[in-house]
C-alpha cells in the first residue's frame, strides 16, 4: 500500500512536472518570438540591441530548457542566433532573412515536441 | 516531455498486449507486467548513457511511468482477480488425474513431448502418475503427484523431529548481526561470555550461528585455527 502511494504521488508530480514545462516552453518561445517580430530585415544598430537582448535571454533559458529539449534543437537555436548576429554586422540582407526564417523555425520546433498530436506520438 | 510521457504509455500498452498475446510459455517466472518492466528498465536506463545527445529526463519521465504502473497495476490486481486474468493468463490445467487434456496443451501452444520433459525434470516419468500438472500464471509448471506416487513424509512414517527452524546468524567474519540480536533478544555479553567459556575471541570467528531450538554453531577463522 505504502508503494501504491508513493507511486501515485511520484505520477502526480511526473504530471506537474510535465505541465509545468509545457508552460515554461510556451513562455520562452513567446519572449523570444516577441524579440525575433521586432527585428528589422534591414542590417541597423537597432538589431544589434535586439539580437544582444535575444541572446542573453537564451543564454539565461537554455540551461533550463535542457531538461526538457534535445541538445539538437538547443544547438539550432543557438546557431541560428550566431548566424542572426554574424549577418547584421556584415549587413546582408539577405543572410538576415534566412536567419530569422531559420531561427523562427528552430523556435518553434521545441514546442511542438511538447504538444501532444499524433505526428509526434508516431 | 509530453511526446516521451505519451509514448511510453502507448508503448506499454502494446507490450501488455503482445506478451498477453504470447501466453505463459514467454515468461518463465515472471508475470507479463513484471517482464515487461524488466524489459524496459534496462533498455532506458541505458539509452541516457551511451547517447550524449539525450536529456536525462528523456530517461527519467518513462522509468518513473513504468515503474508507477508496475506498481499501481500489481496493487489493482491483487484485490482483483477478474482484471488479473485480463492482463495475465489463468493458470491451465494440463493434466487432471493422470490424463493429459489436450485442448489446453493446445491452447497453450504446448507440444506433448515438452510436457513430458517438464514432468521428467520433476522426477515423473508418466503423466498417469500425476494427480494435477498446472500451468501457473508465471509460465512454471506445477506438478501434484497422485498419493501412491508422493514420497512419503515424517508424520506419514510416524517419526518424531523437533523443529529445528532456520538458521540466524550472529556473528559474521567477527562482525555482530544486531538485527539478528535483537530478533533473538539475545544480549551480546551473554554470548561473549559463552565465547569465553569456549577459549574463542570474537574476531576469531568466521561464522556464529544459532537456530530457533537455541542451538549454537560456531565456526573459528582458518588462519586462527
Amino acid at each position: 500500500m505504502r508503494s501504491f502511494i508513493i507511486s501515485i504521488c511520484l505520477f502526480a508530480m511526473l504530471i506537474t512536472g510535465i505541465i509545468l514545462n509545457c508552460y515554461y516552453v510556451n513562455s520562452v518561445h513567446g519572449e523570444m518570438s516577441a524579440i525575433i517580430r521586432e527585428i528589422k530585415i534591414e542590417p541597423c544598430d537597432e538589431n544589434e540591441d535586439l539580437i544582444k537582448e535575444l541572446l542573453n535571454l537564451w543564454e539565461s533559458k537554455s540551461s533550463m530548457l535542457s531538461i526538457s529539449v534535445g541538445y539538437k534543437e538547443l544547438n539550432e537555436i543557438s546557431d541560428a542566433i550566431a548566424s542572426l548576429n554574424a549577418a547584421n554586422l556584415y549587413g546582408d540582407k539577405l543572410q538576415i532573412c534566412i536567419a530569422l526564417e531559420y531561427l523562427t523555425s528552430a523556435i518553434d520546433e521545441i514546442t511542438r515536441l511538447e504538444k501532444l498530436n499524433i505526428n509526434n506520438v508516431m | 516531455m509530453i511526446t516521451i510521457f505519451s509514448r511510453t504509455i502507448i508503448v506499454y500498452l502494446i507490450l501488455i498486449f503482445t506478451m498477453r498475446m504470447l501466453g505463459k510459455r514467454q515468461l518463465g517466472e515472471l508475470e507479463v507486467s513484471e517482464l515487461i518492466t524488466t524489459i524496459l528498465l534496462s533498455e532506458i536506463a541505458s539509452m541516457p548513457i551511451t547517447n550524449h545527445d539525450i536529456p536525462l529526463s528523456y530517461a527519467i519521465i518513462p522509468l518513473i511511468l513504468i515503474t508507477t504502473f508496475e506498481i499501481s497495476l500489481s496493487f489493482i490486481l491483487s484485490r482483483s482477480s477478474k482484471l488479473k486474468n485480463i492482463f495475465s493468463s489463468p493458470p491451465s490445467t494440463l493434466i487432471r488425474k493422470g490424463k493429459i487434456i489436450q485442448s489446453e496443451l493446445k491452447k497453450n501452444r504446448i507440444s506433448p513431448e515438452e510436457l513430458i520433459s517438464e514432468l521428467r525434470q520433476k522426477n515423473i516419468c508418466d503423466p498417469s502418475q500425476v494427480e494435477y500438472a498446472i500451468l501457473e500464471q508465471n509460465g512454471l509448471l506445477s506438478v501434484i503427484p497422485k498419493i501412491q506416487y508422493q514420497q512419503p513424509n515424517l508424520e506419514q512414517l510416524s517419526i518424531l523431529q523437533e523443529e529445528s527452524g532456520i538458521l540466524h546468524i550472529i556473528i559474521s567474519q567477527g562482525t555482530w548481526n544486531e538485527y539478528n540480536l535483537s530478533l533473538l533478544k539475545k544480549e551480546k555479553s551473554d554470548l561473549r561470555r559463552i565465547l569465553k567459556k569456549k577459549h574463542v575471541k570474537e574476531n576469531d570467528v568466521y561464522l556464529m550461528t544459532i537456530d530457533d531450538t537455541n542451538k549454537m554453531n560456531i565456526i573459528i577463522k582458518e588462519e586462527n585455527r
